[in-house]
């Protein structure tokens, strides 16, 4: 196995996995505030 | 006589069975149990049976239709290799879903992150098995537990991957319920599995289903530019059918558009698996890291939940944090049965889907962000 190459997957994985739990948590905070401001001002 | 037999002209005209040889008999049986498994199991038959015929079709020795000319090469070169047919599917794709369930609970997003766990995981096991890095990548990815990101993905990074990639990935989501349950029940006790959860029906302002899909894509976009073409094609489709004035349009997509491409998409997957590039170690390999690829992920949605459950008030069912994975909507109605199994009273269906829609969301997510990084770690 070639470590330097293994290393390598870590490092994809690690910020991959970290990369969709931050994309997800951005679209979760961005759903809760159009939730909130629609709902809060409703459309006509 | 003998000359006869021996003049060109006759070999030409049975070289078809003089140039038949024992890979692609072996092809032809492949190709027949995908059929069969279409056909008599009803396991993703829009895909397995085009994608088993393809295989029967570039398998026939001298076969016109792979050759320099041959219309599968045509369609394989234009859909394939430019990516157009699977970022299409993904304007069908998005038209179909509806992320209604999602918006109202949209908690339910982190199990759609947890869920893709098993691609990475996939990954490191293929790195360790001796692939590169691509092809860890790419075999990872069928993991996301949805069709054209795998080939998207593969056709970016290992095309010689690609077959088997493909047919792993359609094979094992079509084997979901056979898949999950054991892996569920193995990191759950029966307590958990019995956790009723609460779903209110709330009303989401036309607005917001609107905006979500632009939102989404902006930011998805701007995070890893390379996710454009996925997350846009598919937030494309979704705006179309939120729109509310496009519905001839939305129908179209979700109809003509999703089942052209997906008859033409299957053919030419299955014209790439010619024996000489098909049967080999790796595509035995391949097959593997795929169903271990749906174990972890199944484990990391479960485990995930079980987590965040330490955190909670109102305890969520782990089994829905499985339904984190892309395969839609089989993954939400495996774990919605398995509730019900256990308790005929528990109604989890809901919760369920919008974990569901969610692990759509993040195994795109998941393919762009490995286009991304990859190319980078290998500079």
């Amino acid at each position: 196995m070639d470590m330097e190459l293994f290393n390598k997957g870590l490092i994809a994985a690690g910020f991959g996995l970290a990369g969709v739990f931050l994309v997800l948590i951005l679209f979760y905070l961005v759903t809760k505030l159009m939730l909130f401001v629609f709902r809060k001002f409703p459309e006509k | 006589m003998l000359q006869l037999f021996q003049s060109q002209g006759i070999q030409e005209l049975f070289q078809g069975i003089i140039g038949l040889h024992w890979g692609q008999i072996v092809m032809f049986c492949i190709a027949g149990v995908l059929i069969y498994l279409a056909i008599a199991k009803d396991y993703e038959p829009m895909l397995l049976l085009p994608i088993g015929f393809g295989a029967i079709l570039a398998n026939i020795p001298f076969s016109s239709a792979i050759g320099h000319d041959g219309f599968l090469k045509i369609l394989y070169d234009a859909g394939i290799i430019t990516e157009l047919f699977p970022v299409l599917i993904f304007v069908a794709v998005g038209a179909m879903i509806d992320f209604g369930p999602l918006l109202q609970n949209p908690f339910m997003l982190f199990f759609g992150a947890a869920a893709q766990f098993g691609i990475f995981a996939t990954m490191l096991v293929s790195l360790a098995l001796g692939f590169d890095l691509k092809q860890a990548a790419s075999i990872g990815i069928i993991g996301a537990a949805d069709g054209p990101t795998s080939i998207y993905v593969a056709s970016k990074f290992a095309r010689d991957l690609l077959a088997p990639i493909s047919v792993a990935a359609y094979s094992y989501m079509s084997l979901v319920p056979i898949i999950q349950p054991p892996v569920i029940k193995l990191l759950t006790s029966k307590d958990e599995r019995l956790i009723r959860m609460e779903s209110r029906p709330v009303k989401i302002p036309k607005i917001v289903r609107i905006l979500f899909p632009i939102v989404v894509t902006v930011i998805a976009g701007l995070i890893a530019p390379i996710s454009v073409a996925l997350v846009g094609s598919l937030m494309f489709g979704n705006l179309i059918r939120e729109c509310g004035v496009l519905e001839r349009l939305s129908k179209a997509a979700q109809n003509e558009l999703a089942n052209l491409i997906t008859l033409l998409l299957g053919i030419t997957i299955g014209s790439t698996m010619v024996a000489d590039k098909f049967l080999n170690q790796a595509t035995l390999l391949i097959m593997v890291m795929g169903i271990l690829a749906f174990i972890f992920d199944t484990a990391g949605g479960v485990l995930f939940a079980k987590f965040i459950n330490v955190f909670l008030k109102h305890k969520i069912n782990p089994m829905v944090g499985a339904a984190g994975i892309s395969a839609f909507p089989m993954s939400a109605r495996v774990i919605h049965r398995m509730a019900q199994k256990e308790d005929p009273t528990n109604f989890i269906l809901m919760q369920s889907v919008s974990a569901n829609v969610a692990g759509q969301l993040g195994s795109i997510i998941a393919g762009g962000l490995l286009l991304a990084i990859v190319p980078i770690l290998l500079r």
